[in-house]
């Protein structure tokens, strides 16, 4: 059973009514996972925080402007694309080199990200290549995965740190810029 | 000159003006940047919830859509969330509910019972005088006083409904339900009926609950209590009518309790360390059968599976089986050898 207030829909029309209650419930609800999301993709603590609080600040300013259709996926989406600005901006404090890139280097690099990204995925054993592919490509979660292959919950997760393991190291040249500490803290 | 190209590939997915092979490589990038190490390592508390929730707030403090209301919301939580389901009681028992509860209320109010029926097909909210707010499910009805007595709050409800109860330890809040009356002496948990036209279940989620046999046709409703029990977490209570009994047991599915934050990932860890464990999370008592059980050792990482299945992996990687037993688990199995 599920407490009748707090449906995500309904969590979404009171909060246009400024209702602080339904706010507040809302963020109880959710913080937890998309904090671990958040730090999981940051591997620091304090940004991940900054992001929830963020976001949640973001969600009450706009609350009455907001269309969300899937609140959880919106909310995803969200700390996603937060978590992408902040791999952008640390990036950008970490450029020495204030000349711009050329324009034809710029797609060079995207072929060779393609290219060592295809490459990457190929060398994995064809099993764990598969569960790779669904898994993080294609978003199916372990347990859809497990079902689908008919392999124990426990087998497609080992597939898929095998699979993360692998593609880092050989993509290292591409992940290791925004990721020295944390690359370094693992190999 | 990584940098400089990662940074502009980020750049231009961020502004959405991206090729789709721009797109597709940012999202792999993005599904590679993970911890290997298992996430269960960011365990997380109540500390880092409260930290973000207060920051939250604080950038509000000076903005005007808080209302001045921010400092009861600082502290203001509900003390309940109630779900009471006595759809089975038929008409003489509300007439019933209705002579009590006016009889209860009869010299302390002035301002008489206000009664709410929904006959539409939705939820309809509404607040009580005193902060909490009621749910009224189709096909229900409930009274209340405009303006709650002193020293305790209480309404009748016929039908189903959800509580949310503002948190007043000065005024103990009641809701009576047919023959049973549910007090609220914690903070959350559910009242359910069966379709049994005489019993009325109550099941707890956090804090504790009262529930008990009214006497009806005494001066005061509240004080005149027959049988009864108290619910800790995950217990539920089911009260036949008929021979006018409770019974405790667990709920169908247990939830972890809100102080719990900790881990579910084992790497060979002994089963009385698991069972604890378990006993912690969700406050309820684990008893293994046979002492060897404890030797047994354990390995998986459980964070994410409801807990009878966390009991069957746990059980089917020791050889041992499960029964519940009232309000209490019962592991068996011949155990392993002490090492």
């Amino acid at each position: 059973m599920k407490p009748l207030f707090q449906d995500d829909t309904e969590l979404l029309n009171r909060l246009k009514d400024d209702d602080r209650s339904a706010f507040e419930v809302m963020y109880r609800r959710h913080w937890q996972q998309l904090y671990d999301f958040a730090l999981m993709k940051t591997h620091d603590a304090d940004v991940a925080e900054e992001i929830i609080q963020d976001l949640f600040v973001t969600i009450w300013e706009k609350r009455e402007s907001l269309h969300i259709q899937n609140l959880r996926s919106y909310l995803f989406t969200a700390v996603r694309n937060r978590v992408i600005d902040h791999y952008k901006e640390k990036i950008f404090a970490e450029i020495d080199n204030i000349e711009p890139p050329q324009a034809p280097e710029y797609s060079f690099f995207l072929e060779e990200l393609e290219a060592t990204m295809q490459h990457s995925i190929a060398k994995l054993p064809i099993k764990t290549q598969r569960i790779f592919l669904l898994n993080r490509f294609e978003g199916h979660t372990v347990r859809q995965i497990s079902t689908e292959l008919n392999l124990p919950e426990r087998t497609v997760e080992y597939h898929i740190t095998q699979a993360l393991r692998i593609m880092k190291t050989l993509l290292k040249e591409f992940i290791a810029p925004c990721l020295v500490a944390f690359v370094s803290s693992i190999y | 000159m990584n940098k400089h190209h990662l940074h502009k590939l980020l750049t231009r997915y961020r502004s959405g003006d991206c090729t789709e092979q721009e797109k597709r490589l940012v999202e792999q990038w993005f599904a590679l940047i993970d911890g290997d190490e298992s996430h269960h390592a960011y365990q997380q508390n109540q500390q880092t919830e409260e930290r973000i929730w207060m920051a939250i707030q604080g950038r509000y403090q000076p903005a005007s859509s808080w209302k001045g209301k921010l400092l009861p919301l600082l502290t203001w939580r509900w003390a309940a969330a109630v779900l009471l389901l006595i759809t089975a009681w038929g008409t003489y028992q509300f007439d019933h509910n209705r002579r009590a509860g006016k009889q209860a209320l009869e010299g302390n109010i002035t301002q008489g019972l206000v009664v709410k029926t929904n006959d539409t097909a939705l939820p309809l909210l509404l607040a009580l005088e005193d902060g909490t707010e009621v749910s009224l499910l189709p096909n229900s009805s409930i009274e209340y006083p405009a303006k709650f007595q002193p020293g305790k709050r209480e309404v009748f409800l016929k039908g189903k409904a959800f509580f949310k109860v503002f948190r007043d330890p000065q005024k103990p809040f009641f809701v009576y339900t047919g023959p049973i009356a549910t007090q609220v002496l914690g903070t959350s948990f559910w009242i359910d009926s069966s379709d049994d036209s005489s019993a009325v279940e109550v099941s707890v989620v956090t804090g504790k609950v009262s529930v008990f046999q009214r006497i009806i046709g005494k001066n005061n409703v509240g004080e005149n209590v027959g049988n009864g029990v108290v619910l800790i977490p995950n217990q539920r209570v089911t009260y036949s009518g008929k021979d006018q009994s409770f019974v405790t047991r667990l709920v169908e599915e247990p939830v972890m309790l809100d102080s719990y934050s900790g881990a579910f990932v084992f790497n060979d860890a002994p089963l009385d360390k698991v069972v604890d464990l378990l006993e912690k999370a969700y406050g309820i008592d684990i008893v293994l059968e046979n002492d060897k059980l404890k030797n047994c050792l354990f390995t998986a990482d459980l964070n994410k599976q409801p807990m009878f299945t966390k009991l069957d992996l746990i059980s089917s990687s020791v050889n041992a089986r499960y029964k519940i037993r009232g309000t209490k688990i019962l592991l068996s199995g011949q155990g392993c050898p002490s090492n």
